[in-house]
């Protein structure tokens, strides 16, 4: 015998708006968590790396010609070299790069050097696809950037925000399968 | 009952075997009912006639009972409305709208509830649709000029809340988007190549702050004097003293 929810029968729409949207939040978590099941063939465990680099010497435009000053940008970032000459920035220096190795789905957090801390969460990880949860916060708590992404674990997120004195700060952020990279 | 025994048989008499039949008499009434039995005939039809009357209610109430099992289905309702309380409380007398507009409306919210309801559903599985689920539309395609420097995309309002996008990037390995939210204005900066993007928060900084790089003390523009928060080298966080800068 089928029950129909009580506040249907009592005629509340709200309530009833209510109870079904509860129930479709159910049947999607359940869609969802089916579809994200995950594969045997697939890594369980993932290495973030995680590269602070201080942005410095503002320039007018990004280096898109040869005009402009040259770029010094540390050796250990010519993987992300071109994609650093597109900010108007002509100095480009890591302060540190940290990793951490965990399972998927599982949460994670770095402090980064000025304070900051970077969460993060890989949520799957299939052919060389990475979704990963990101949430740089401030010292305060307050968050700087709150993104989900699908990225191929060949590249790296890069992101970055404005710092006082004309500097900026960049993260770059790589998630490498641990059986992969063995 | 014929008249003709009616007649002959007085209203004490009937009565008397009325109860002699029904097995109510006395040992006394017994003996009187037997005597008025053997003398009277009339007496005699008079028992017969209830005889046959008791027969014929007997056999229509055995054709009733074997015909509807009244009391199992009372059972099952009793059941069913046990379990209904369970589920959905008790139940209550509400007030009988007799109106016919308030007929209408009553029906209007139920109907207003539930195509919310629906909207709402198809709100969240268009927001929450999961990625490997093939999609109801094609995902909005932002195309990066590698020409241009900083580029703002559209992301809603990015420092109010969550804007539901998924952007994907021009070029052999996309990167995809689900959503973004920051406490500045976003930009999506390609590279040269336009592979690859830098995700660039914008936010305004006060311009005579003390140095976050330096890791100085320098005086505020109120005069007060506070300690910026130190970004050691790399050489220095490397060593792993990362708060080393601060000192």
């Amino acid at each position: 015998m089928i029950f129909l929810p009580r506040s249907l029968l009592l005629r509340k729409p709200i309530a009833a708006l209510f109870h079904t949207a509860l129930s479709l939040c159910a049947l999607h978590l359940k869609m969802s968590t089916s579809h994200a099941e995950h594969n045997p063939s697939e890594p369980t465990t993932v290495t973030i790396s995680v590269r602070t680099i201080e942005a410095s010497e503002p320039t007018r435009d990004a280096h898109q010609t040869d005009s402009g000053p040259a770029l010094k940008v540390d050796r250990d970032l010519t993987d992300i070299q071109s994609r650093l000459a597109n900010l108007p920035f002509s100095h480009f220096e890591l302060l540190a790069s940290k990793q951490e190795t965990l399972t998927i789905k599982k949460k994670n957090s770095i402090q980064l050097p000025n304070g900051q801390t970077l969460w993060f969460r890989p949520m799957y990880m299939e052919h060389k696809k990475v979704g990963l949860w990101l949430n740089w916060k401030e010292k305060d708590g307050s968050e700087i950037l709150n993104t989900r992404v699908h990225f191929d674990s060949n590249d790296a997120v890069v992101t970055g925000t404005d710092c006082e004195s004309n500097k900026g700060l960049i993260l770059a952020i790589k998630a490498v399968p641990v059986d992969a990279s063995k | 009952m014929s008249t003709d025994t009616d007649r002959d048989l007085s209203d004490k008499q009937q009565l008397l075997l009325s109860r002699y039949f029904d097995g109510e008499c006395g040992l006394i009434s017994r003996t009187l009912a037997k005597r008025l039995l053997t003398a009277n005939p009339a007496a005699l039809q008079f028992l017969h006639s209830l005889q046959q009357h008791s027969d014929v209610v007997r056999t229509h109430s055995e054709v009733a009972e074997t015909s509807v099992d009244l009391w199992s289905r009372i059972e099952a309702r009793i059941e069913q409305e046990e379990r209904a309380s369970f589920y959905l409380g008790n139940r209550r007398v509400e007030e009988q709208r007799t109106s016919l507009f308030a007929r209408a409306t009553s029906s209007h919210t139920v109907l207003g509830g539930l195509s919310g309801a629906a909207l709402a559903a198809l709100a969240l599985f268009v927001v929450y649709q999961p990625k490997n689920i093939p999609t109801f539309s094609a995902p909005q395609t932002v195309a990066f000029n590698p020409s241009q420097g900083f580029q703002p995309v559209a992301l809603g309002n990015s420092a109010a809340g969550m804007s539901p996008n998924r952007f994907t990037q021009v070029g052999s390995q996309p990167m995809e988007v689900d959503w973004m939210r920051s406490n500045g204005s976003l930009a999506l900066i390609p590279d040269s190549h336009g592979t690859s993007t830098i995700i660039w928060v914008r936010r305004k900084m006060p311009r005579t702050a003390p140095s976050l790089l330096g890791s100085q003390l320098q005086p505020t523009p109120l005069g007060r004097t506070e300690i910026g928060a130190a970004i050691p080298t790399a050489g220095e966080w490397l060593d792993g003293s990362p708060h080393a800068g601060a000192k």
